[in-house]
């Protein structure tokens, strides 16, 4: 028999950003609030105490931060007719655990949607015809504006005392920044992140090509900070541990440093970290859910009964969870019914190495997650698709988040991969090289999706997610052409070598090799309670008093990194709670 | 016990406890204002500014152990120019705690760390890790050395015998 817990207000799965921008804004609205959490508790001091923490084997071989595949994980295949097999090592994305989630490990890249990337389907049907869209890509519009949302995103970064330059500031281009960008209502938090040598070296190319480059928004403080909660953050220090690492010198954004030392003072708000939610309770009727059950620390089974229930764990247990609890439909590719998997998408990561003779002094230990330069010249309504021949943009950038012998070191095309040529090799580029990086768009698809698999368990008993992902041919061209324009512009720079990895026809997805962590989908957001599993609040359609923020309700992904999107998102979800659900549970929207 | 009997004998603990509060923080005030004292007396603990030991530690220049236990454990956020950063990371340049004659807070605060208690308006409990368990007596003692003798601080040398004493006396993790 399970241990059953006093009723609480609302239950929180997972203390990421989702899970504390939830908590903060429930808790002021008078909530009482349970977190819980699988991982363990996590702070700065002891847990990303310098200089312990700047450890790459514990951080970027042993992934000390990271999930444990060992108890939870999710199995893989490319396609309908493939058997998929378990996710046993950390490839091709990193989702967290422990208080802060991958919050606590994310490099600090800190977007905002483009207005017309959110109304996408209907974008390129305007722009180019229905039929420029291909059979099988299930895109759709976000359900919800950009001048809806802006006020979250705005309100989100300073939050996170994002470091940036503005480029549009109520409708008026102001220069510096990123011309192409949605309006904003004001300047970011602090100014812009000081430039390593290879950013300067991008915004010369660039300039050269007629590129708009503009400093990443980066999460990464340039200058002491407190935010609007009172928290307090430090000024970077380019020591190249954020991505795999929680940040020593409290300048990363993180749940852990810019929300929680409010939540932990406060009675509304309970913590329980290492605390696995195995699956969301119904009711009888299967219409209301009634909270949650979770194994604790000791192993015990625990019932939390709750009002509300928010899933904020990371975006495919969020899915996961849904599919076990009964929450929606699951989607069925073949017959095109349900919702729930449906729309997974990813990112199309590409990189560009460039090499350089000892003149440039590429200094590789310096880094910084989120800062560096990028432009949008490529992206969203700046692009031409139809001469282009894809659906979706995306970005090029610099950024040099830090290296290390242990996370490798790529060497020069012709360089072998072992004995003395390789360490000359490896000598020649550490100092004197750099990478630009193409980070494209997205699109979803029939085949591409999310269900229960039908072999593998996990520790718990049940059924492992299973993801069904492959490239197509879309996202091959434009990896190809991104690619090829990064390179166009990378000569510019004379390198004494270049190498380019831009995707191959025909090439499948390789779950084995990182390339994001930007896993979207699987629960998204829409108006037809049919293709969709979540209202434009984020709150399930079929369970009421069930929301799920997160990146699982991207109908597809764009060129940018999630993490913006998905805190404006929360905070707009927490919104429509505050002052609508809670005066009146039950459906926000009507189907 | 009847309940009134109880009722007045805690009120009897709860005020031997207030008591002894007080005299606890009686005798901590004495001592705070012995060591302020001494630290007024002692002529020998000064400051003024001084950008040389920056441009030496930028430069790679700054030789001894000292300044390489300065760049290796600390200045990731006192940075080379012990300047810190305005309510985060406490300056060292000046600070009244490094000058201190008596280096016996300064030992323990490098030994133990510390942090800032949180409140409702500050909710952040910054804190600076301890490095009793990576740095031996020897080198807490050429460290705080290097940091009494820089940016322009003057104040005098830390022996590795008193950095013992404070290791023994706080219970901060044995030397390495």
């Amino acid at each position: 028999m399970a241990i059953v817990k006093p009723a609480v207000d609302a239950v929180i799965v997972g203390m990421g950003w989702t899970g504390a921008i939830m908590a903060k804004e429930l808790t002021d609205a008078g909530l009482r609030v349970v977190a819980l959490e699988r991982g363990p508790d996590r702070d700065t001091q002891p847990d990303f105490a310098y200089p312990r923490v700047a450890d790459e084997l514990e951080g970027s071989v042993h992934r000390k931060f990271l999930q444990s595949l060992s108890r939870e994980t999710i199995t893989a295949r490319h396609g309908l007719r493939d058997s998929a097999v378990p996710y046993r090592q950390i490839g091709s994305f990193k989702p967290g655990t422990g208080v802060g989630g991958a919050g606590t490990h994310w490099s600090g890249c800190h977007f905002r949607a483009l207005p017309e990337d959110l109304s996408l389907r209907s974008n390129v049907r305007q722009r180019y015809g229905a039929r420029f869209i291909p059979e099988g890509m299930t895109i759709a519009d976000f359900p919800v504006t950009y001048h809806e949302l802006e006020p979250h995103f705005d309100h989100f970064e300073y939050v996170c005392g994002t470091s940036g330059k503005a480029g549009v500031i109520n409708g008026s281009k102001v220069s510096g920044g990123n011309p192409f960008e949605g309006s904003r209502s004001r300047e970011f938090p602090l100014g812009p992140t000081r430039n390593y040598l290879g950013a300067e070296m991008f915004y010369k190319a660039a300039r050269e090509m007629g590129y708009s480059a503009y400093p990443i928004p980066a999460s990464n403080a340039s200058a002491p900070y407190v935010n609007p909660y009172g928290c307090q953050m430090g000024p970077c220090n380019f020591c190249g541990f954020c991505s795999d690492y929680g940040c020593l010198n409290y300048s990363k954004a993180t749940p852990n440093i810019s929300i929680l030392p409010v939540l932990r003072l406060r009675k509304e708000f309970e913590l329980r970290a290492d605390s696995q939610v195995l699956r969301v309770n119904l009711d009888g009727a299967r219409t209301r859910a009634t909270g949650v059950t979770y194994l604790d620390a000791q192993g015990r089974e625990i019932e939390q009964p709750a009002d509300l229930v928010l899933l904020c764990a990371f975006s495919l247990y969020n899915v996961h969870l849904m599919l076990l609890s009964g929450i929606g439909r699951p989607y069925d590719p073949v017959a095109g019914t349900g919702t729930v998997g449906r729309n997974y998408s990813y990112q199309n990561l590409n990189r560009v190495n460039l090499f350089f003779d000892d003149s440039v002094q590429a200094n590789g230990f310096i880094g910084i997650g989120g800062g560096g330069a990028v432009f949008d010249d490529l992206n969203g309504n700046q692009l031409d698709n139809a001469a282009a021949g894809f659906v979706g943009g995306g970005v090029i950038w610099a950024r040099q988040p830090g290296a290390g012998p242990i996370r490798g070191i790529a060497t020069a095309p012709g360089v072998p991969n072992w004995g003395s040529a390789w360490k000359q090799g490896v000598k020649d580029a550490f100092r004197h090289s750099f990478y630009f990086e193409v980070q494209g768009a997205c699109m979803s698809y029939r085949t591409n999706y999310l269900d229960l698999d039908p072999t593998y368990r996990d520790a718990f008993g049940r059924p492992l997610l299973r993801l069904t992902f492959d490239w197509n041919d879309n996202e091959i061209r434009a990896s190809q052409f991104l690619v090829g324009k990064a390179l166009d512009m990378c000569k510019n720079l004379n390198p004494k070598a270049i190498s380019g990895d831009a995707k191959k026809a025909g090439e499948r997805y390789n779950i084995t090799r990182y390339q994001s962590t930007h896993t979207c989908g699987g629960a998204v957001m829409g108006t037809d309670p049919k293709t969709s599993s979540l209202n434009r609040y984020l709150q399930s359609w079929d369970i009421p008093n069930v929301f799920a923020p997160g990146a699982n309700a991207f109908p597809q992904n764009n060129g940018y990194n999630p993490t913006g999107m998905v805190g404006a998102l929360t905070y707009w979800a927490a919104k429509a709670i505050r002052e609508r659900y809670l005066k009146n549970p039950g459906a926000l929207v009507q189907a | 016990m009847t309940r009134s009997v109880r009722r007045l004998f805690m009120a009897l603990a709860m005020s031997a406890i207030v008591v002894v509060a007080a005299l606890a923080y009686a005798l901590w005030q004495t001592r705070i204002h012995r060591i302020a004292a001494i630290a007024t007396r002692n002529d020998s603990s000064t400051f003024a500014a001084n950008p040389a030991t920056a441009a030496a530690l930028a430069a790679g220049r700054e030789a001894g152990r000292g300044a390489e236990l300065y760049l290796d454990n600390c200045a990731a956020c006192h940075r080379s120019t012990g300047e810190g950063s305005t309510k985060v990371f406490p300056e060292i340049a000046g600070n009244s705690l490094v000058l201190s004659a008596d280096p016996s807070a300064l030992i323990r605060l490098v030994l133990l760390g510390s942090s800032l208690p949180a409140t409702v308006a500050s909710p952040s409990a910054l804190g600076m890790p301890g490095f009793g368990w990576r740095l031996s007596n020897t080198e807490v003692a050429q460290l705080l050395t290097f940091i009494r003798s820089s940016w322009g601080n003057q104040a005098p040398s830390v022996s590795a015998l008193e950095v013992a004493h404070t290791r023994a006396a706080v219970n901060a993790p044995s030397s390495p």
